[in-house]
């Protein structure tokens, strides 16, 4: 620390011999301004001393001024120590007018010196002991008093517990870069009444100097840290002054104080208010003065103690951001739900089946009747005359047509009753032919139907699962201040920072500005790390020209160790089967694996595009049956042919090693947990087939060394050719591996060189990070 | 290898010898669908795999693409036959599940 000394005399004082001798002094306008500025602090210590020695004389209080001394000495600012212990000497002798009273205040000094000499503030001990022992001396000869045993202990106490609050109370604010606890905030609020309290309280035109700072702390607390704290701070001013005249008024400034955070012009009002209260005359108007020059000193403090603003915590109103957060989630919601109700629609809308089923008689035989019997010179008879009778015969004409009956047969039936039994069944076959081709329309119209359902469905889950992840992700505005004073006192440029509660801890996403053209990601995270108090680890990193965006997360407790390997078959270039490999954020580490529908190029198109698609939909925070579920609805949208392409999903949580499996129309996955082996198979049809797709998730932990073994099909047909048997693999894994790669390459090993099939064969081991 | 379609009342039946595998799989889906869309009163068609000793994924893709086609009619599919290698693979594909469902009905 540069002390006095060296800015007066600059670095140009050389030391003799004889003692000190000042060489060259250089006197520029910047070192005149320094030491104006280190005048200016001394005759402030020296004020404070002044004033405070007024509480030390008439309550414990008035112990600040050692505490005071001590923290100064300590921190080798001797020079400011010095000048409050002369603020405190002069205050002393104005105010008692006695030697002795001096006397003990000297020896306080030199306590004082004796501590800072000796080892400082720090041996806190030494200091609360030396105070216990010296303010009731110095009562007792200031006041030339001679108490009983039992108040020299009472005394005792009181001073020592009031010096403990003050000693924590300085250590506690010497970490401003941290949130406070609740009980650690009490503790300041009432050192600060203590100390604010112990100022010389004369009044200068009618005003109470320490009733002015009093509305001070109460209104910059309540600024501060809302409502909550406004009120507590009220409730010491309240304890302190003992005056209900006042306490009320201070208990509502604090209160409105907090709850003005968000209203700009705040002063403003206070000054109204205190203007109408001066207007009320008596000690109104009194206490209304006090509380306009309280308003008008405010942004002073508040500009000073800015710092502490993020260090108060909780009861502070919810920033903009938050609300605007919680707005945004209402209206994503409010999304979703009329997604899903668009999907309701759909499904919901009449398909004409049902209808058919019912009318279909009626409106054959009219249908009938109007092309058969139009133009017969019976149409009279059979219509008019006999209606029920033909419409009898007709009717069974129908039944016959649904038992199969031949045409033949029908003809014949028919010519009983009908004069041109040839013309009426052939009219008959073509209308029920047409028909039931109405009917395979109507019943792809209603298929279609369903996927648009099933997609409104999918997309108001998807939609409603990215409202939800707006509470997972609760923003804290507080770690990100504190992160951002940090790297700005270390000289990093933030652009944008911006910090999430997830439910592994907080994820912080800052975009810095570099420096000398590297990227300080490094640096940046060891100052999150610090800042928070959590190891931290880059989980996503991009530079750009100017500057590179990152995303640190807390350190995952599991890595993976993954091993792929794929070979097409015989005769092909291009391998049908695909994987994805994708570590997603916060922990999330993707695994997929897929088998396009034959071999080559297609297959390949077709296993590429349900990968790509799932990492897509997995990366947005879809969930994995979501996502599978539209990426069947897209394949199954987009294939102009038959064709499918099965799936092996699998998601690790790198926090807890938690694994989900979804299967579809895949080969058996095996989880190898030493010499224990357990298949997992597929219980659900491949993707793109058919519009809906009924997905099964299974879960289960994964602790340090297990072993999942995805393989396409392939790999079991062609194992099972080789060795016989349709259980080799999972015999094979019954044996002991050391890693991922020597239990692949030995599968491999155990494959013909020339496979009908596609061959992929990819595992993966979780171990401790 | 061979398909061998034939029509009994509703009812169409395909049979298969041999691999059921890319080339097959095209013959099963030619013949079939053929047959199935020459006569609309077609509302069930039964697959005998019980000559089949292998299928691959296009094999089984076949399958499940006649599964489409019956649906579309809301028509029924059943499998017979099926053994060995050949079920398991209908099983992982969810192909079975689908047919199960369908003798569950046709029993009812």
């Amino acid at each position: 620390m540069e002390t006095t000394e060296s800015i007066l005399y600059g670095s140009s004082r050389t030391k003799s011999r004889r003692g000190r001798r000042m060489d060259h002094v250089v006197l520029t306008p910047e070192r005149l301004l320094d030491i104006l500025k280190h005048i200016i602090a001394c005759l402030t210590w020296l004020t404070i001393g002044l004033f405070t020695t007024k509480g030390l004389w008439e309550g414990t209080w008035g112990l600040i001024p050692l505490v005071l001394a001590c923290t100064l000495g300590s921190n080798k600012d001797l020079i400011r120590a010095r000048s409050l212990m002369i603020g405190g000497l002069l205050g002393l002798a104005h105010l008692t007018v006695s030697i002795y009273t001096c006397m003990t205040w000297l020896m306080i000094w030199l306590t004082m010196e004796v501590i800072v000499s000796i080892g400082k503030i720090q041996n806190r001990k030494v200091v609360i002991i030396l105070a216990s022992l010296l303010y009731p001396c110095l009562l007792l000869i200031g006041r030339r008093l001679a108490f009983p045993v039992i108040t020299y202990i009472s005394y005792s106490i009181l001073s020592s517990s009031t010096l403990s609050l003050f000693i924590v109370g300085s250590e506690i604010l010497l970490e401003k870069d941290r949130v406070w606890k609740p009980d650690e905030c009490l503790v300041l609020l009432a050192a600060s009444g203590l100390l604010v309290a112990g100022i010389f309280d004369n009044l200068i035109l009618g005003v109470s100097i320490s009733r002015v700072f009093l509305w001070l702390l109460v209104l910059s607390v309540g600024l501060l840290g809302g409502p909550v704290w406004g009120i507590m701070a009220g409730c010491v001013a309240c304890l302190i002054t003992s005056s209900h005249y006042y306490g009320y008024f201070y208990l509502l400034g604090g209160a409105l104080s907090g709850v003005l955070v968000i209203v700009k012009g705040s002063n403003l009002l206070i000054i109204v208010v205190g203007v109408i209260l001066l207007l009320m005359g008596g000690q109104f108007s009194v206490f209304g003065l006090e509380m306009i020059l309280a308003t008008l000193l405010l942004p002073v403090i508040l500009k000073k103690a800015q710092i502490f603003k993020y260090s108060i915590p909780s009861a502070v109103p919810l920033e903009r951001s938050e609300i605007k957060a919680l707005e945004l989630r209402e209206r994503i919601d409010g999304f979703a739900n009329t997604l899903a109700e668009l999907s309701k629609v759909f499904s919901g809308l009449p398909v004409k089946e049902t209808d058919i089923e019912k009318r279909k008689l009626a409106d054959l035989i009219e249908s009938i009747a109007s092309k058969s019997c139009q133009n017969c010179l019976h149409q009279q008879l059979c219509w008019r005359e006999s209606f029920i009778l033909t419409y009898g015969n007709l009717s069974e004409l129908l039944l016959d047509l649904e038992t199969k009956t031949s045409t033949e047969t029908m003809i014949s039936k028919a010519n009983r009753w009908c004069i041109r039994p040839r013309e009426l069944v052939e009219t008959v076959i073509y209308l029920w032919e047409r028909k039931g081709q109405d009917l395979v329309w109507q019943k792809r119209l209603a298929e279609s139907k369903n996927v648009v359902a099933n997609q409104l469905s999918g997309l108001a889950a998807v939609v409603g699962d990215l409202g939800c992840q707006l509470d997972i992700l609760e923003r804290d505005q507080r770690s990100a201040d504190i992160i951002a004073s940090e790297l700005k006192r270390k000289n990093i440029m933030v652009e944008s920072l911006e910090c999430s509660r997830f439910e592994h801890g907080l994820a912080v996403c800052l975009t810095v500005k570099r420096r000398n053209n590297s990227c300080l990601e490094n640096e940046v995270r060891n100052i999150v790390s610090r800042a928070t108090g959590t190891n931290m680890i880059v989980e996503r990193h991009t530079c750009r020209e100017e500057a590179c965006d990152i995303y640190l997360v807390p350190k995952y407790l599991y890595e993976v160790d993954i091993f792929v390997k794929r070979k097409p078959a015989t005769g092909y270039t291009l391998c049908g089967d695909s994987f994805g490999l994708a570590s997603l954020l916060r922990g999330r580490q993707l695994i997929s694996l897929s088998d396009g529908m034959g071999v080559g190029p297609e297959a390949a198109l077709q296993s590429n595009t349900v990968v790509t698609f799932i990492e897509k939909f997995l990366s947005l925070n879809v969930c994995s049956k979501e996502a599978l579920k539209l990426v069947n609805s897209v394949c199954f949208l987009s294939a102009e042919r038959e064709s499918f392409a099965t799936v092996d999903l699998a998601l690790i949580d790198k926090y807890t090693g938690e694994l989900s499996i979804c299967k579809l129309g895949s080969a058996p996955t095996f989880v190898k947990r030493g010499k224990r082996v357990v298949s997992l198979s597929s219980e659900a049809i491949p993707v793109g087939m058919l519009s809906t797709l009924n997905v099964i998730e299974r879960k289960c932990f994964l602790y340090q060394g297990d072993l999942i073994v995805m393989v396409s099909d392939g790999v079991l047909i062609e194992g099972h050719k080789v060795t016989s048997d349709s259980n080799w693999l999972e015999k094979h894994l019954e044996r002991n591996f050391g890693s991922p790669q020597e239990l692949g390459e030995s599968i491999l090993a155990m494959l013909p060189d020339d496979n009908k099939d596609d061959i992929t064969v990819l595992i993966t081991q979780i171990k401790l990070a | 290898m061979s398909v061998q379609v034939v029509k009994e009342g509703t009812t169409l039946i395909a049979k298969i010898a041999g691999d059921l595998d890319m080339v097959t799989g095209s013959q099963l889906k030619k013949e079939v669908d053929q047959r199935w869309d020459e006569y609309e009163k077609l509302n069930c068609l039964v697959l005998d795999l019980s000559q089949v000793n292998f299928t691959d994924s296009t094999g089984l893709g076949s399958i499940l693409g006649r599964y489409k086609k019956v649906k579309s009619r809301d028509g029924r599919m059943v499998i017979v036959g099926a053994k060995g290698d050949v079920k398991d693979d209908l099983d992982i594909a969810g192909i079975l599940r689908l047919c199960e469902n369908e003798n569950k009905e046709k029993g009812e």
